[in-house]
């Protein structure tokens, strides 16, 4: 008797135990991921203007006539706005600022003190990210490092705690005295340590999760985020022909509630319902109960109306398959955020979504061979110890590392140590070329950074994702965005 | 507030996911039963099974080895009793004499390294599924489509309670595991061969957990391993509900935990649908008060109620 009764308290304490770590998992990504994309070209692309300057609803609009006419059909053409050379297959930059080569690119080992560089990030969700740069670090110090010295990327892990995430900047800065923040990949570096930063100097460079990447002076990513990766497959939705309502489904994380933002301004500016739905994702990855969500999602968008997903791959892919179990997969048209764009989501998608769910890529197809993409293939088939997979996570990490070691080889060699300088010259980058993007990027002095806010849309078929709509400008609603694009045209900031 | 219609289309999902955790309930409590040992690890190696079905069927093979789906499947379920089995004739016999809680973080153990070497060996943000043959076969019922894994992790969950149950009761072997669970001490002193009965005790076990692995990696559409390691907890629950000691009471409240978790994310109610895995707590404790309504002391190991 005693016995059960002590065995039965220890399950209810444990059980109470594994509810504690449950609950702190479901603090877990719900956002940005890999991504793959076999460029199969697109039926025809139109000229159309950048999108900077037209009202949203108008933009959309004019969009959606013109995929009515043709599915198929790219909504704006990069090379319109900017003097570099386009990649027809896909339409984003097709040359790179830095070269086809790691760093100064002569074959020299790095030697003498090392320049320090370093970032905060969440490891269990996006490590490719860090394993990538730190993989094209590597090939960089093989090749003359940084005006011949080494260049040290200190990468730390702050989990989803904020203390740690804190503690971490603090040693980066503080202790290890780096020159330059840059390569984090976090849920909550950017809220927490973002003010840190500024105060310290620092204009950081990273791939970011919450509202504050995108929105702040000294913060600059190479990812566009969720909110904006939702809104332009919201917009590729509309073109689609989606009508009367948007739901948009995202998971319950820290910030969530940013995700869906600007699917909701694009749905009101097109004169449709909204509704966020954000699920219980108990273990951080996946949706505790996906069928009823897809159930309650497809009812609440109606016969015709789009559903978004915001959510890492398994979760995405719960979703799809509980829409086909359901008979679902017809009655809304589908979009999802990049996270979708990978090349898992593609080998298990249901067949019935061949086509049909419309996936919003930040950055360039996979196969893609301009001499960034052909670059990174090779530095982390010969620098990565971790077999870092290519997708979207190592192409932000990698392009990350392109742009500080470009940036600090410009410099003259006696100001690489100078934090003042060297984040002042992060500071003035503009117009940096790659394949990896739409357009080129920049950081620049605005009150906000969103340099990378053109995209593309790809649907998985046949087990692959394929081009489905080239290069876009996601249509400004919000005064961020609208803002960035009034200083990128006022400034020269992205027009090769 | 979902009405009466919206109810109903839950209920079999309800059931079938209630099935699994009831079924899963009973193996832990026979487990208990028969080695004193609740099994914490269940989940996670039903998940390890699972990601070997799907590695041997779908992925690119293991050692090189493709097969199809029915013989992936098997070799899944042969693998956590394997695993079951190991720990229970080598490892378990280490804590026998211990206190249970000692036993039971033995099984956390188990469950920390089957974790780990799913997490290492996939990926757990690549998106993976396994989908089991009969899910093919459907029924629209109201705006709900029922599918044949739903109904056969429903028959599964019932006829393995009522298997076991009776086979506790009838057969030579339940007698003698029964008999292990009331003195294994005084069990072995009459000749039942105790080490045999808590072997086949964690061979139960581990097939289960590969069953049940399969059929909630399917109803899920769910093959990350955390998730699937923490199905063990409203399993424990179920048991919970049974005081450990209890099949049927273990089956009820499995059944009862599974309905009201997936009723309640039908709610449009956030407040309920957003605090539906509270469930398997709410309930377990539910069950902790209730049983604790007649208050025991124990004064030098004497139960005085």
């Amino acid at each position: 008797m005693i016995r059960r009764t002590s065995a039965v308290l220890a399950a209810a304490g444990l059980l109470a135990l594994s509810a504690c770590g449950s609950s702190s998992k479901t603090t877990a990504p719900a956002t940005t991921a890999a991504g793959a994309a076999t460029t199969a070209a697109p039926a025809a692309t139109t000229t159309a203007p950048a999108a900077t300057t037209a009202a949203p609803a108008a933009t959309t609009a004019a969009a959606a006539a013109a995929t009515t006419a043709a599915p198929a059909v790219t909504t704006a053409a990069p090379a319109a706005a900017g003097s570099y050379k386009t990649d027809p297959t896909w339409g984003g930059v097709a040359e790179a600022t830095a070269g086809d080569k790691c760093g100064l690119g002569n074959g020299k080992k790095a030697e003498g003190t090392p320049v320090k560089i370093g970032s905060v990030s969440f490891f269990i969700a996006f490590k490719d990210g860090p394993n990538a740069m730190n993989a094209y670090v590597k090939c960089v110090n093989d090749n003359g490092g940084i005006h011949g010295r080494p260049l040290q990327y200190i990468s730390l892990d702050g989990e989803v705690d904020p203390a740690k995430t804190t503690a971490a900047a603090s040693k980066l800065i503080d202790t290890e005295k780096v020159v330059a923040i840059t390569g984090g990949f976090s849920l909550l570096d950017c809220a927490v340590n973002g003010k840190t930063y500024a105060d310290k100097g620092y204009n950081i460079i990273v791939a970011g999760v919450p509202a504050e990447c995108f929105g702040s002076p000294n913060i600059a990513a190479t990812n566009m985020g969720p909110a904006y990766s939702a809104q332009g497959a919201a917009e590729a939705v509309i073109r689609a022909g989606a009508k009367g309502k948007l739901v948009h489904i995202t998971g319950d994380g820290p910030g969530s509630e940013y995700n869906g933002t600007y699917v909701a301004a694009i749905a009101k500016a097109n004169g449709m319902e909204f509704e966020d739905m954000r699920s219980s994702q108990p273990d951080g990855a996946t949706f505790a109960d996906p069928v009823t969500v897809t159930l309650n999602a497809v009812k609440k968008a109606g016969k015709g109306g789009g559903v978004i997903i915001t959510a890492v791959p398994p979760a995405t892919l719960q979703i799809l398959k509980a829409a086909e179990d359901q008979g679902l997969v017809g009655d809304v048209i589908w979009g999802s955020a990049t996270p979708a764009n990978d090349v898992s989501v593609a080998k298990a998608a249901p067949k019935s979504f061949d086509g049909k769910l419309l996936i919003n890529a930040e950055l360039a197809p996979l196969d893609s061979n301009g001499p960034d993409m052909k670059l990174i293939r090779d530095v982390l088939a010969k620098y990565d110890t971790e077999k870092t997979p290519l997708g979207s996570f190592s192409q932000m990490g990698f392009l990350i590392g392109r742009i500080i070691v470009d940036t600090l080889n410009k410099m003259p060699a006696a100001d690489v140590d100078d934090k003042v300088k060297v984040n002042a010259a992060i500071k003035a980058i503009t117009n940096f070329k790659t394949d990896i993007l739409c357009k080129p990027w920049y950081y620049g002095d605005g009150a906000a950074h969103v340099p990378n806010n053109w995209d593309l849309t790809v649907v998985p078929q046949g087990g692959a994702m394929v081009v489905k709509e080239k290069c876009f400008g996601i249509t400004p609603t919000d005064p961020v965005l609208k803002q960035v694009r009034a200083d990128e045209a006022a400034k020269n900031l992205n027009k090769g | 507030m979902p009405g009466f219609h919206n109810l109903l289309q839950f209920l079999i999902p309800g059931l079938a996911l209630g099935a699994l955790y009831a079924v899963s309930g009973t193996a832990l409590v026979v487990l208990y039963r028969t080695t004193g040992v609740l099994n914490f690890a269940l989940g996670a190696i039903g998940a390890f099974g699972v990601h070997i079905a799907w590695q041997l069927s779908i992925g690119p093979g293991l050692l090189g080895v493709k097969t199809g789906p029915w013989l992936a499947y098997l070799i899944g379920i042969i693998f956590c009793a394997a695993i079951s089995v190991f720990y229970g004739r080598f490892l378990a016999p280490v804590f026998a004499q211990r206190d249970p809680l000692t036993r039971a973080l033995g099984t956390l153990g188990i469950l920390l390294i089957c974790l780990g070497i799913m997490t290492w060996r996939w990926r757990t943000q690549d998106a993976r599924s396994l989908t089991l043959p009969m899910k093919s076969w459907k029924h629209q019922l109201g705006d709900f489509r029922v599918n044949g894994t739903q109904l056969a992790a429903l028959l599964f969950g019932i006829s393995m309670t009522v298997g076991v149950a009776t086979y506790l009761r009838r057969s030579a072997m339940g007698t003698a595991m029964r008999a292990v669970a009331n003195d294994r001490d005084v069990a072995a002193l009459l000749g039942i061969p105790v080490r045999r009965v808590e072997s086949l005790a964690w061979l139960f076990n581990g097939v289960i957990c590969g069953v049940v692995g399969l059929f909630i990696s399917d109803l899920q559409n769910n093959m990350v391993a955390t998730g699937l390691t923490f199905f063990v907890i409203p399993a424990i629950a179920a048991a919970v509900v049974g005081r450990l000691v209890g099949l049927w009471a273990t089956f009820a409240g499995g059944l009862a935990i599974g309905v009201v978790e997936v009723e309640a994310s039908g709610f449009s109610a956030k407040i309920v649908s957003d605090y539906r895995s509270m469930v398997p707590f709410l309930i377990g404790i539910g069950a902790l008060i209730w049983q604790a309504r007649k208050r025991t002391i124990v004064l030098s190991g004497r139960a005085m109620q």
